[in-house]
């Protein structure tokens, strides 16, 4: 993919361009131990809260930055002026293949959404939990002996995995296949992107025409039969569907197990709190969310926009990340502190608006099963001597090379 | 302003005034209501707007929308006297409406 050539749209004042990148800046790059969400909270300080950064998508486009979590809301809630629809495949394959329902703009969207919401209903994650804790619990015990693991191959990956074969009703002999799509996929180089994309979306093709040939009851034959407004979904919808639950569910969770550790690791006195009270479990794990949040909302305007006298232009692209709503001082008192029980914890790690997350039951409900686990079967733990964990920024923020040690 | 009745699990009782037009939900969110999250803003993808309307209401709120019944069912545990209040649309002849706010909301 040929990197463009940063160029600032003149209708931007310069006054308000800033040299920043979730790829680039200090923190955002591969960094040793560090923590690329305190990374940006700079922002809230040092202002302002609308800029330009003039080369902030993985293949060099310029966006807005919307920095204050009540100005991403009522972005989010805009889609009329800014759409979700950006053409995230044509851009990386060339392929028009959209998001569904990511990609669609209400009032589309909310017909996909009803058809899809059953699918992740608290009822659904609570007929998962047993298979997604039994999942959890056969990988802990697979490492316990060894005194160590390198937490994202050995335990959050193939966990995020194992519960999206399980939720997909595809069998877990193909569990190592998929880790290393994903592999390729969120970690590669951008060619090996590329072709997990290209494999991840033919191995959904497949799957569809195998059930189109032998029906069964899973996720894929619920949407072959499905309606929606009188006729069935096309092919292309499906696909959409499907491949968009790989890219959405797989990557977050693991990232949020990743850096849920990594605070633990780091931080013994909340280790030990959360040893001795079970309870806290759960506020920590939104606390962690709130604080470690992964992704950016990314829109593109279709109409001029005036947000307090900036002009933001139909065709100009506005991320609303979530990380730094989170850190907003107006929403959450000391926001760079991490409270375990945090009090009215209104984060945004799942987003704003008509696509707030249609998995956060079942990836609220995986990160307390996983910590409730690890916690349960491993003694207190560290970040192994010697090594360092690796974070970066990007579209989803991620963490590799987490090697605890609980010798 | 119109008069609603927010009771929480426990039993307590907090009365807001919520402007005319105002959905449910934007008046307890403004409000910090603790337990109406309203992550969505009112775009009926969260249902962390979950209440249960007194029996004494149920039949004087305008019905659910086919799209709000579909994703009542995101809600943690609904019931019958169940709604998502960002679509309930206040105007004075709510008055008084008495609101039960569910255990949880996720
Ligand atoms: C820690 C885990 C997760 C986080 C932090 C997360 C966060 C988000 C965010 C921020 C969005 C909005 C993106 C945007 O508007 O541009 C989103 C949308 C979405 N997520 Fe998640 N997610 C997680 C896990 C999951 C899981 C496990 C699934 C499904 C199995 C899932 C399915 C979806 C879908 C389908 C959408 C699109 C919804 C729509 O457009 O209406 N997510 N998620
Ligand atoms: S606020 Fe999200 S459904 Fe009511």
């Amino acid at each position: 993919m040929p990197q463009a050539q940063p160029v600032i749209p003149n209708h931007v004042p310069p006054h308000l361009v800033r040299d920043f990148s979730y790829w680039k800046t200090p923190g955002m790059a591969p960094t040793p131990n560090g923590n690329p969400q305190a990374a940006l909270s700079f922002v809230h300080r040092e202002g302002p809260p609308l800029f330009y950064a003039p080369a902030n998508t993985y293949d060099g486009r310029g966006t807005w930055v919307v920095t204050r979590a009540e100005d991403q809301r009522r972005i989010l809630q805009n889609p009329e002026v800014f759409s979700s629809n950006r053409g995230i495949f044509m851009a990386a394959l060339g392929e028009d293949l959209p998001m569904v329902p990511l990609e669609k703009d209400p009032p589309d969207h909310q017909m996909y959404r009803a058809l899809l919401n059953p699918l992740l209903s608290p009822k659904r994650v609570d007929a998962m939990e047993a298979g997604a804790r039994e999942r959890a619990v056969r990988l802990i015990e697979g490492f316990k002996d060894k005194g160590s693991c390198e937490i994202m191959n050995d335990f959050a990956f193939p966990f995020a995995v194992g519960v999206f074969l399980q939720f997909l009703g595809v069998s877990d002999d193909r569990r190592d296949e998929f880790l290393g799509w994903a592999n390729d996929q969120f970690h590669g180089t951008l060619d090996q992107r590329l072709n997990a994309m290209r494999t991840v979306v033919n191995f959904m093709k497949g799957l569809i025409d195998l059930r189109k040939r032998e029906p069964a009851e899973d996720f894929v034959g619920f949407l072959l039969k499905a309606d929606v407004q009188g006729r069935p979904l096309t092919d292309k919808e499906i696909l959409g569907i499907a491949v968009l639950l790989f890219e959405a569910g797989l990557d977050t969770v693991a990232a949020a197990v990743g850096f849920d550790l990594y605070h633990l690791a780091r931080h013994p006195d909340d280790q030990q709190r959360l040893r001795d009270d079970r309870d806290l479990i759960k506020p920590a794990v939104e606390e962690f969310f709130r604080a470690y949040s992964t992704i950016q909302m990314l829109r593109k305007a279709v109409k001029d926009y005036d947000f307090d006298g900036i002009m933001i232009k139909a065709g100009d692209l506005v991320s609303c990340p979530t990380m730094i709503a989170n850190r907003d001082p107006a929403e959450f008192p000391d926001p760079d502190r991490i409270d375990l029980a945090r009090d009215n914890n209104r984060h945004t790690a799942f987003a704003y608006g008509p696509h707030r997350c249609l998995g956060s039951h079942l990836a609220r409900r995986e990160l307390i099963i996983g910590l409730e686990e690890f916690l349960a079967r491993i003694p207190t733990f560290r970040i192994k001597q010697g090594t360092a964990p690796v974070t970066y920024g990007g579209y989803v923020f991620g963490i590799e090379n987490l090697v605890l040690d609980w010798t | 302003m119109v008069l609603i009745h927010f009771i929480s699990p426990g039993g307590d009782r907090q009365s807001l005034d919520i402007p005319d037009g105002w959905s449910v939900m934007e008046g307890a969110v403004k409000e910090g209501i603790d337990g109406i999250l309203g992550d969505c803003g009112g775009a009926l993808s969260c249902a962390t707007c979950h209440v249960r309307v007194d029996d004494a209401w149920r039949d004087r709120l305008p019905a659910a929308t086919a799209e709000e019944v579909s994703m009542l069912e995101m809600a943690i545990d609904p019931g019958p006297d169940s709604r998502l209040c960002c679509q309930i649309r206040v105007n004075p002849a709510l008055s008084g409406l008495v609101l039960t706010l569910p255990e949880r909301q996720y």
